[in-house]
């Protein structure tokens, strides 16, 4: 019953405990209070997606939640994608492809690509496309992402 | 950017979360997905001083078919609804309108109960609800009460539930035997408000008569519109070229969209004719057993 | 790539980037990441009102709001006696061709507004507080009160005789003429058989990269040191221009750019934020950092485009076109510092485009109104220049009743005319036009589509072809402006062999680190990772203008190529002492320096760097320590001062792309369907083409937000209507049609690599090319297309007038 409020949240498998103002967004508590910057501000109408992250299983943008929102959950940032700095297979198909060029958006395309194939295991272009649609990107003009999800998409069917 | 401070309560279950609606009264609002309130309140237009976290109320996320009724809890989110077989299968037109809500992420979070509680012109869900005859189950520390769709939109973002009451589910009846349907959205881009969209659900005879109708437009007025002179036309008729024509042409003159900078009244009367014309083709052939696509029109 | 053996070259292959991994893992550094201890956040109060005096400005409520810190007026400010007026950008004088031509008006513009607002957005007030939600809860508590004056939305009505002023000491509202003229144009309209008058609009646009822009700034006060990380493409001259503004004796700037995500010459300003939040620091003494929203970037971030042409042209019968007269009024807002004049001067230089018109007059003039000011954008006034004279060709086509693609390989400037001396002054480099046009013509199956177009048609259905060629200038040079004419390159070897370079440009994701190390490995045989690249440092990095004009293809990996060589050059002086053998007779590969036909005779590229720097008793006298090099590169192809006619070769390199798009109306909601769109792109040699394409692609996408998308429309009142991505539509992957792309290879014949500009010729077709398309698709109703973008409001409007017989 107030306007602050402690909340315990496992971002990227490590339980974070923070006492919280109950409007601090979820972006502003993993950059802010967390320290881990991948996941970026882009705009302030929930339009860009540049702050996706995945709160337990499920792709949000992190600019649109309440921190107190993720109070008991499980967060994946784009940090949490490599495993002992290894690329995960949708970073290395990303680098393989160009799907990237001044990086900004890049953190929430590979969020939605992740949770995208987390739901298809072989997208179409258009199913791709559709995944993407809340990701603004403004360098690659989006091809070059779309056949990178492409890739990764093949790659996880074939391991 | 970022909201005003407020308090925030996060019940554990029904009785609960209305509870602390019925104390705070106005000065507090519910909060299911928030991907309609959040934005609201980053932009200061909405700044509740209470913040009532209903998204986590067990036992309201549910999708199920019961005597060919669709019963929706109102925190189920849109996603799952799309993603939802029973609604694939038999429910085209809310598959149609539940794919152009926003973007993966906010059909993600986004749920059936808050979209139509914001009650937002270009609200896809109130289309839907009008279209289907839905009925909304509400509840409050005065009790429970069922709302039948046609009554419940007032005025732009704002509907018959009262501040201390929250929608828990909402009802879709079974359609007529051989009836089908289709929505179309038109927007400027992907994700983007409806320039204007249509809902039609038809069914059709063997004769090719069609013998129920029902039609509802979305961001053509303050509120979702139900077309009811368009449809009835289209009762008792054979659903030839010329009759969907006359039929486009009472709907226009059922809706009173707002000029913006998407288009002027008469572009989107225009645009809300082509439409329906569409969406009636897509409805029929579907009702001929056809798999064709909708939603998105671009 | 294997540390020991260097065969192989890297220039020319797709290379993937050294930059992604940080970038993927979320390791990269932004502006927005910057955090310092003791840092303060900055809010800043913009006005709602177009045009107005300001009454007052109350701050006392904000003020005292628990974590608010501190807060300044823009009346506060002007009594700090060493504040000075922003300094001019992008030329530094109001004659900057010393010519009187230009004549251009300045104003002393603040980095806060203090007696009057002029457009809504402009900087008004700030206050700076201990967290970023509470400076917004401050913004709140401002009270402001303003004499509303009648606000200039149109240039036409802001040049109308009469007209409110918005600087009352001008006299008028205009900022900026521009004359340029060449050949003999009045003898061309006797000449003509027919005269072709139209007026073209071009819309207001932005880029909107996805990082909005921020500043982050601390000052030290022993020694006067200022230390600013931006989001900026220039941060030399923005170091200079803050010391000229902040003129603190002694008063040092350092800005640093971290990594930048997208600039497309919305970061190439001088924006008041970038004198604000540094002297906040200097008054409060604590580090400030101020993020953009992206509701203030949509009005503080400079907008462009907003251009209408009033253009004749004097043409034959048989489609050639003898002269143009152009008068170009563009729509500029308020007078800020923002690089829009150098944008608009060069429209009034690119209109006779792709073709061999010798005979031209063009007249800039630059209006100020109550909007955004406006600035550089991808494309830099030739995207407007593009889409007048090749809607121009279209309609001469019409009017002619010759197909569009005849006209334009009637009137193209062909190969054997290059170097090229285009009528106002520029020497295109090289090129291909027709060839390129047929190629994409093909590619298209142009003459299958036209006899589609022949049978939809009698179905009343509309489908319509266009056909475009963009020539796109790139690596700009403007005498009195910060494009001083060269790029400059500090390059080390150290003592362990590795090389790092200091480049004088700046990247927001064109890939610069790669595309140096690419080269530097070529010229050393060196590991690509080896290669260290710092940019957009202005202590560590010589000093330079940054990045725009897409010119590091062109002078960027000239300057580097070049020191790169020198570099060796110096190694091979170092080896031969230690070797005991003519330099000539050595050469350099895998980590060592050998005798060319003794190749046992060797010493590793260490020792070499170890004696150059450690053992300089073992170097002849003269000889330098060390291994280090600082070159200038200057831009081979370029004037600096113009004639007494306005006619310089500006822009050095000649970079183009031809399109062709096919495209389906539905009349009843003006929706188009892009049922082909093919660009055939020459950028000259390519050094990576994976990143070619990647700048082809981004730019074509833009291209088609301004073609299709995006506008920003204000109502009467000078209020912005698009204010957020809700209401400007930047397209998503749903939005991107299906491309045919080709690359043709006409090389740069002026630079060492043969490398043109690559990032911006993608975004001038679109608009052109899809206009054409869809007037082609109505021409059975007559419609004419003079604008963009083609939203479906605006073609069923034109559908509508038709129809009703407008």
């Amino acid at each position: 019953m107030s306007v602050r409020r402690r909340i315990a949240v496992t971002i990227n498998g490590q339980l974070y405990e923070h006492e919280v103002e109950s409007r601090l967004l979820l972006v502003d508590f993993l950059r802010d209070s967390v320290g881990l910057m991948g996941t970026h501000y882009g705009c302030d109408t929930t339009s860009c997606g540049a702050c996706s992250v995945i709160v337990d299983g499920r792709s949000v943008k992190s600019c649109t939640l309440f921190a107190v929102q993720a109070d008991g959950r499980e967060v994946l940032t784009v940090e949490g994608l490599a495993r002992n700095g290894k690329l995960h297979p949708i970073q290395e198909a990303f680098w393989e492809h160009h799907g990237l060029q001044c990086g900004f958006c890049t953190s929430g395309m590979l969020i939605s690509a992740y949770f995208l194939l987390t739901r298809y295991s072989d997208p179409s272009d258009a199913e791709i496309r559709q995944g993407i649609a809340g990701n603004l990107c403004r360098c690659t003009g989006y091809l070059p992402i779309v056949e990178a999800v492409k890739s990764a998409a093949q790659k996880r069917r074939k391991s | 950017m970022y909201p005003r401070a407020f308090e925030y309560f996060a019940p554990n279950d029904l009785a609960e979360a209305t509870a602390l609606l019925a104390r705070y009264g106005e000065g507090a609002k519910a909060l299911a997905g928030g991907q309609s309130l959040i934005p609201l309140m980053k932009l200061r237009l909405a700044s509740p001083a209470c913040i009532v976290d209903i998204g986590r109320l067990p036992h309201l996320g549910y999708l199920q078919e019961d005597a060919g009724n669709l019963n929706i809890g109102a925190l189920a989110s849109h996603a799952s609804v799309l993603q939802s077989p029973i609604v694939r299968r038999r429910w085209p037109l809310v598959a149609d309108a539940v794919s152009v809500i926003g973007d993966p992420q906010v059909r993600n979070w986004g749920t059936v109960g808050g979209a139509l509680a914001e009650a937002d012109p270009a609200g896809d869900w109130g289309v839907v609800a009008l279209a289907l005859k839905a009925r909304v189950h509400c509840s409050s520390v005065r009790g429970e009460r069922w709302l039948t769709a046609d009554s419940f939109f007032i005025d732009a973002y704002t509907t018959q539930l009262k501040d201390d009451e929250l929608i828990t589910e909402v009802v879709f009846p079974a359609p007529p035997q051989a009836s089908a349907g289709a929505y179309l959205k038109l927007e400027r881009r992907a994700g983007d408000f409806a320039v204007v969209s249509v809902a039609v659900q038809l069914a059709i005879d063997k004769n090719f008569i069609c013998t129920e109708s029902s039609v509802a437009l979305g961001a053509a007025g303050l509120t979702p519109i139900a077309a009811t002179i368009a449809a009835a036309w289209l009762r008792g008729k054979e659903l030839r070229t010329d009759v969907i024509q006359e039929a486009a042409g009472l709907l226009a003159r059922e809706i009173e969209p707002l000029a913006d900078i998407r288009g002027s009244e008469n572009y989107k009367r225009a645009a809300a004719q082509a439409l329906f014309k569409q969406a009636v083709e897509i409805a029929l052939r579907r009702s001929r057993g056809e798999t064709v696509e909708a939603g998105h029109v671009r | 790539m294997s540390t020991s053996e260097k065969s192989t070259k890297l220039v020319g292959t797709a290379t993937r980037r050294k930059e992604d991994p940080d970038i993927l893992l979320g390791q990269a550094r932004y502006t927005q990441d910057i955090s310092l201890p003791g840092m303060l956040h900055a809010a800043i109060f913009r006005s709602p009102i177009a045009h107005a005096r300001i009454r007052a400005i109350r701050m006392e409520r904000a003020l005292a709001l628990t974590g608010v810190v501190a807060g300044f007026t823009g009346q506060e400010l002007r009594k700090l006696s060493f504040l000075k007026p922003m300094a001019p950008f992008p030329f530094q004088n109001r004659d900057p061709f010393q010519k009187g031509n230009p004549t251009i008006k300045f104003f002393d513009h603040y980095c806060l507004a203090a007696d009057k607002v002029r457009f809504v957005g402009e900087p008004v007030a700030v206050v700076v507080a201990t967290d970023r939600y509470i400076a917004e809860d401050a913004l709140e508590l401002i009270e402001a009160d303003f004499d509303e004056l009648q606000p200039l939305i149109d240039s036409d009505a802001a040049l109308a005789p009469g007209a409110p002023l918005i600087y009352e000491e001008w006299g008028d509202n205009l900022m900026l003429r521009f004359r340029v003229s060449g050949g003999d144009v009045d003898g061309a309209f006797r000449r003509a058989d027919l005269i072709i008058e139209e007026e073209i609009r071009s819309g207001r646009f932005t880029g909107t990269p996805i990082e909005t822009r921020a500043v982050v700034a601390s000052f030290e006060p022993s020694p006067k040191i200022l230390t600013i990380w931006d989001t900026t493409q220039i941060a030399h001259p923005i170091g200079t221009l803050v010391e000229n503004t902040i003129a603190l004796p002694e008063l040092r700037v350092r800005v640093l750019a971290p990594r930048v995500g997208g600039g497309f010459g919305q970061k190439w300003s001088f924006y008041p934020e970038e004198v604000l939040i540094p002297l906040l620091s200097i008054l409060t003494r604590r580090p400030i950092k101020w993020v953009e929203t992206r509701r203030e970037h949509m009005v503080g971030t400079i907008h462009a485009r907003e251009q209408t042409h009033k253009i004749r042209a004097a043409v034959l019968k048989d489609g050639t076109i003898l002269g143009i007269k152009d008068q170009i009024i563009a729509n500029i807002g308020a007078a800020y510092p923002t690089g829009g004049l150098a944008s608009i001067v060069t429209t009034g230089m690119f209109v006779t485009g792709a073709y061999k018109i010798q005979n031209y007059e063009g007249e800039v003039l630059g209006a100020v109104t109550n909007k955004t000011p406006y600035g550089a954008h991808r494309g830099f006034g030739k995207s407007e220049a593009c889409f007048v004279i090749e809607r121009l060709v279209d309609i001469i086509a019409e009017k002619l009743s010759l197909d569009p693609p005849e006209v334009r390989l009637k009137n193209f400037i062909r190969p054997e005319d290059f170097p090229y001396v285009s009528v106002t002054g520029p020497r295109y480099d090289s090129g291909e036009y027709g060839r390129a046009l047929t190629k994409a013509m093909e590619l298209a199956e142009y003459r299958k589509w036209r006899e589609e177009q022949a049978r939809l048609r009698r179905d009343g259905r509309y489908l319509g072809i266009g056909t475009c060629l963009v020539v796109e200038p790139s690596s700009s040079t403007r005498m009195g402006s910060y494009n001083a004419g060269y790029y400059s390159v500090r390059m080390r070897m150290d003592p362990n062999g590795k090389v790092s370079v200091f480049s004088s440009g700046s990247d927001e994701g064109q890939g610069h680190a790669t595309s140096i190390s690419q080269l530097v490995a070529d010229e050393l045989n060196l590991p690509f990772d080896d290669i260290v690249v710092v940019e957009g440092d202005s202590w560590a990095c010589p000093y330079g203008s940054g990045s725009y004009s897409s010119r590091f293809s062109v002078v960027g990996t000239a300057a580097t190529t070049l020191a790169a060589r020198q570099l060796k050059g110096k190694i091979l002086n170092v080896a031969s002492v230690l070797l005991q053998k003519p330099a000539g007779l050595l050469a350099l590969d895998a980590g060592k320096i050998f005798v060319a036909e003794h190749s046992q005779q060797s010493v590793s590229l260490k020792d070499v760097a170890r004696a150059a720097y450690f053992s300089i008793f073992r170097l002849p006298e003269g000889m330098e320590p060390g291994l280090e090099i600082l070159y200038h590169y200057r831009d081979p192809n370029i004037e600096f001062h113009p004639d007494e006619r306005g006619r310089v070769a500006m822009f050095s390199s000649f970079p183009y792309d031809a399109e062709v798009a096919v495209v389906e109306v539905l009349p009843e909601t003006g929706s188009l369907k892009i049922l082909q769109f093919v660009s055939v792109h020459d950028c000259g040699n390519m050094l990576n083409p994976l990143i070619v394409r990647g700048q082809h692609l981004g730019a074509l996408a833009h291209g088609f937000g301004g073609a299709l998308y995006e506008e920003l429309p204000y109502d009467e009142n000078g209020q912005p209507l698009a204010m957020s991505f809700k209401d400007y539509f930047v397209p998503t992957a749903m939005e991107m049609p299906t491309l045919t792309l080709e690359h043709m290879v006409t090389p740069n014949p002026f630079t060492p690599g043969g490398f043109k500009g690559a990032g911006e010729t993608g975004t001038v077709g679109p608009p052109a090319v899809l206009a054409n398309a869809v007037e082609d698709a109505l021409r059975p109703l007559g419609v004419k297309v003079r604008q963009v973008p083609l939203s479906p409001f605006y073609i069923w409007s034109l559908i509508e007038a038709a129809r009703q017989g407008k």
